[in-house]
């Protein structure tokens, strides 16, 4: 296996700006002044609603695509003016965009035949590669007589077969069933770990995101809102945009009383809090809001809190339940454990809400 | 002009990309371009200086008035009528559930791969002088039939199939949960068909109908052989340049059909661009509701019928002409007329195997081109491809007499002297049928995802590696179809490549047309027959073929 050598390039990108043309005449900015460094062999995604330029930042790293202003460097050399087939980058497409004429040994083989290796190389190397994504029965089969789950890894194949400097993915899993998505994004990871390739993987679904990458980049019309680790991202967002997106999360006003080194002292529903995570822009007498997952969002018997909800809903989900709670006059999303003798409350009973402090973040309340 | 949905990509291309867009516009200028401004120089510029005279002339000589509103009061009673049938025969087709709707499908194709005077051919013989009925049977002696009316009826029946398939297309694409909404909220057929079908495929309609109105005002051949004393502009120029060596007239005729097609077309254009916006649901949902009441179902049949026997007479009645001996006189079977077409050292046979090599040549140089600017419009982000488009459509919209005096004036003289060569004819083939190849490769390559095209491009593939190795393997089916497509006109053409035959080269249309203006009528029946056997032949041949690629 000392063929499979993928270590993807260094991938820059410099104030990157896309600007198309709209019907109307207008011009619509896609992606709007983009920086972003991905190291060798980084896994980053890009996550972000519907529109968000995700796919169009790809398709000019791919050279699909012209930027309009900025700079693309792949291993310190400047892309911008190489056409795609000179940029040795694989991209996957959500639509897997196999050959349809092609087998999927001559799919996998297409680079490297392009390349004109020996005959006997191009086979080993494509039999690995089939190997590693467990298709290796299939070689003689047509896409159209595969299973969408093995189409998407015919599609990784093709791509990873020519060393790429940079792995490309634009949404690859969104056209598979749920159980399959989990499946070939467990393949992803294993592959992208023995491989190291740099990857940039596109997507709108953050659990996706966050099992894969090493870094996430959270985006919103056309720009990068938070760069960070998952749990940067899940447990200290920046704004409200991002708490929201990416997680449930329950949102409640407070004020700050006081701000230390190392903890911010707020004001929340009559009780004072002291709370050590909190993004920038968070200073004393400012209007905050206080992020909390619904998973630290405990539910007591109402004796055992001074918080106090009304039930207005519960969900039971095996592992635990949900609870919709009015606690003054807004609607959160509660856990309620499984297990032990608590009894599932009823709609409309005055529970207890309790959370930990340091599982509270806190993010400015800026108006939207 | 020609407005299509936005296209994808915006990649950095090879020069040899843009070398080869550059070939695309030399060809496009020197072949379509400098040719068509020659004709308007030819018409406005009378040694080197700019002059209306010659149109003065036309217009004030009340022959020319006449023959201009000749050809378009033909026009438009030809667009009206043959409308109205291919309107019936289309909704008869794809909306009837009757007996033998394939036949009559497949009946109505025929005239669309024939010559195109085979109708004025069959006409003559039937309703002419010496016709069958009306000589022979009726015992008259008349020839009322030459004139407007012969031509609109040879006119009509030869050319309402292409508006049968542009309706049909039409029909076929439209979302039949319309129909069948208005049915369930209690509407009948009939109402259905005026308050829904109908206005759903208006700009459908009048698209079919300037279709008809440029084809019958272009039609050279059935003016020429039934127009008798009703002379068009297209039968002008013909003896204006063919008669009189007056290019000068010629030329200042053509033009006045020239911009009158040109200003259709695009209008014809835009309407069918339009329609397909209609078909909201895209694709072809062929199985709609089918009309099942016995009345209407007889009526359509009836109709479809009398249609089908009508095309069906005309090819016999060519047929019957070309295996007796003296059309009108003695009705004796023979096959002394094929002897004379295919005998050695005869100019029939010369004209057959020359038809088909330069046809042959045409097609495939023509397929090829096709494809290669088909590719590029689609497919290659470089500006001035959607221009490179609409003139390579403009063959179709200029009428083929015109093209035809525009390519002997414009190469008969230096810098380009080609007029007598192969080369010529060749040429004019490619450009008048190019436009059908391009619509039919980028119908055919806007069916692959371009995703495609891009995982190829970033697997390390140049644009024409990934052609060559994915495009065109892909589309190999519909151009083997169009170069057929494009060998069938050029063999049945006769309005543009009559002005450029020569000694050296000839084509059966062109010795047709010299075999009936001498009188021999067998003679000419006998080559419509071969031709037509041939053209069938082909397209049967082509059709099993895909046929076969689509079943594994
Ligand atoms: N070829 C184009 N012409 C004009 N506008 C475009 C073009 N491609 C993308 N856009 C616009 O640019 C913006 C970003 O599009 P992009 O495809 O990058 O979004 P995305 O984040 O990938 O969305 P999704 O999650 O739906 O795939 C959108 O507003 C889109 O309408
Ligand atoms: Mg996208």
């Amino acid at each position: 296996m000392e063929t499979l050598t993928t270590q993807g390039n260094a991938l820059r990108l410099v104030d990157l700006e896309k600007e198309f043309r709209a019907p109307d005449g207008g011009m619509v900015t896609a992606v709007n002044n983009i920086s972003l460094d991905v190291a060798p062999g980084e896994f980053v995604s890009l996550l972000g609603p519907s529109g968000c330029g995700k796919t169009t930042i790809l398709r000019m790293v791919a050279g699909l695509e012209q930027p309009s202003g900025g700079e693309i460097l792949i291993g310190e050399e400047r892309v911008n003016e190489l056409p795609p087939y000179k940029r040795n980058i694989g991209l996957v497409f959500q639509s897997y965009a196999l050959f349809p004429h092609k087998t999927v040994f001559d799919n996998v083989a297409y680079s490297q035949t392009l390349r004109r290796r020996p005959k006997a190389e191009i086979k080993s190397s494509v039999d690995e590669m089939l190997a590693l994504v467990g298709l290796d029965h299939h070689a003689d089969r047509f896409p159209t007589q595969l299973s969408g789950g093995q189409q998407q890894r015919v599609a990784l194949a093709r791509a990873l077969v020519s060393d790429p400097r940079v792995l490309l993915f634009d949404e690859p899993l969104s056209n598979l069933d749920a159980r399959l998505r989990v499946q070939v994004r467990a393949e992803i990871r294993r592959v992208h770990q023995r491989l190291r390739p740099t990857v940039i993987y596109v997507t709108h679904d953050q659990s996706e995101a966050m099992s894969m990458s090493d870094r996430i980049a959270v985006m919103s019309a056309g720009q990068v809102i938070q760069l960070g680790t998952p749990q940067d991202i899940y447990q200290r967002p920046d704004n409200k945009f991002v708490a929201d997106f990416v997680g449930s999360a329950n949102f409640f006003p407070a004020r700050v009383l006081e701000r230390k080194s190392k903890e911010l002292v707020v004001e929340f529903s009559g009780g004072t809090f002291k709370i050590g995570s909190w993004a920038p822009g968070c200073e004393q007498n400012d209007d905050v809001l206080l992020v909390i997952r619904q998973e630290h969002l405990e539910i007591l018997p109402e004796s055992d809190s001074s918080i106090h909800g009304i039930i207005r809903g519960t969900e039971f989900l095996g592992t635990h339940t949900e609870c919709m709670v009015e606690i003054g006059g807004q609607t959160a999303l509660a856990t309620l454990e499984s297990g032990g003798s608590r009894t599932m409350p009823a709609l409309g009973s005055k529970v207890g809400i309790r959370f930990r402090e340091n599982r509270v973040h806190v993010i400015a309340n800026t108006p939207e | 002009m020609i407005k299509r949905k936005p296209k994808q990509g915006g990649t950095r291309e090879e020069p040899t990309t843009y070398a080869v867009f550059g070939l695309a516009w030399v060809w496009l200028l020197v072949l379509i371009a400098y040719p068509l401004v020659q004709i308007l120089v030819a018409a406005f510029f009378v040694s080197g200086n700019f002059t209306l005279s010659e149109f003065y002339s036309l217009l004030e000589t009340a022959y020319y008035r006449r023959v201009i509103a000749n050809s378009f009061r033909l026009a438009a009673i030809v667009a009206t009528f043959g409308t109205i049938i291919a309107l019936i025969f289309a909704l008869a087709v794809t909306k009837v559930d009757m007996p033998g709707r394939k036949l009559f499908h497949i009946v109505a194709l025929v005239p669309t791969i024939s010559p195109p005077f085979a109708f004025g051919l069959a006409v003559i013989m039937l309703f002419g002088r010496q016709g069958l009925v009306t000589h022979e049977i009726l015992g008259l002696e008349t020839s009322a039939i030459y004139g407007l009316n012969g031509m609109a009826v040879a006119q009509i029946f030869g050319f309402f199939p292409f508006a049968y398939l542009l309706l049909r297309g039409v029909l076929l694409g439209l979302n039949p949960s319309l129909e069948e909404a208005a049915s369930t909220l209690g509407a009948n057929r009939l109402k259905t068909l005026f308050t829904v079908t109908l206005p759903l495929m208006t700009t459908g309609i009048a698209s079919a109908f300037l279709l008809l109105f440029i084809y019958s005002m272009a039609d050279l051949g059935n003016a020429l052989l039934i127009g008798g004393n009703y002379t068009v502009v297209s039968s002008q120029i013909y003896l204006a340049i063919i008669g009189q060596f007056d290019f000068a007239r010629g030329a200042a005729l053509s033009v006045t059909i020239l911009f009158p097609a040109v200003l259709l077309f695009i209008w014809q254009k835009r309407l069918e661009q339009r329609t397909t916006y209609a078909m909201v649901s895209g694709r072809p949902s062929g199985s709609s509701t089918s009309i099942r009441e016995r009345g209407i179902v007889w009526s359509a049949w009836a109709i479809c019928v009398l249609i089908t026997v009508i095309i069906g007479a005309v090819y016999l009645t060519i047929l019957a002409g070309a295996s007796t001996r003296l059309w009108g006189v003695n009705y004796t079977p023979t096959l002394d007329h094929f002897r004379s077409v295919f005998g050695a050292g005869n100019l029939g046979l010369r004209a057959l195997q020359d038809t088909f090599f330069l046809a042959s040549i045409a097609a495939v140089v023509g397929g090829v081109l096709s494809l290669a600017i088909g590719y590029m419009v689609q497919r290659v982000p470089v500006r001035g491809r959607g221009m490179v488009d609409f003139l390579s459509m403009i063959p179709m919209a200029v009428p083929g007499v015109v093209i035809g005096i525009a390519y002997a004036i414009a190469f008969n003289k230096p810098p380009l002297i080609i007029s007598g060569t192969a080369l010529i004819i060749i040429l004019l083939f490619i450009v008048r049928t190019m436009p059908f190849g391009l619509r039919m490769s980028v119908a055919a390559i806007g069916q692959i995802d371009v995703a495609i095209d891009e995982a190829s491009l970033t697997l390390g593939a140049n644009r024409f590696q990934t052609f060559a190795r994915v495009t065109l393997p892909l589309i190999r089916t519909s151009f083997v179809a169009s170069i057929i497509y494009m060998f069938t006109r050029n063999i049945t053409s006769l309005s543009a490549v009559i002005f450029v035959v020569s000694a050296n080269w000839t084509l059966v249309t062109a010795a047709m047309l010299s075999e009936i203006e001498t009188g021999r009528i067998s003679v000419a029946s006998a080559f419509a027959v071969v031709l037509v056997v041939i053209v069938v032949a082909i397209n049967i041949i082509l059709f099993r073929f895909i046929e076969r690629q689509k079943t594994p």
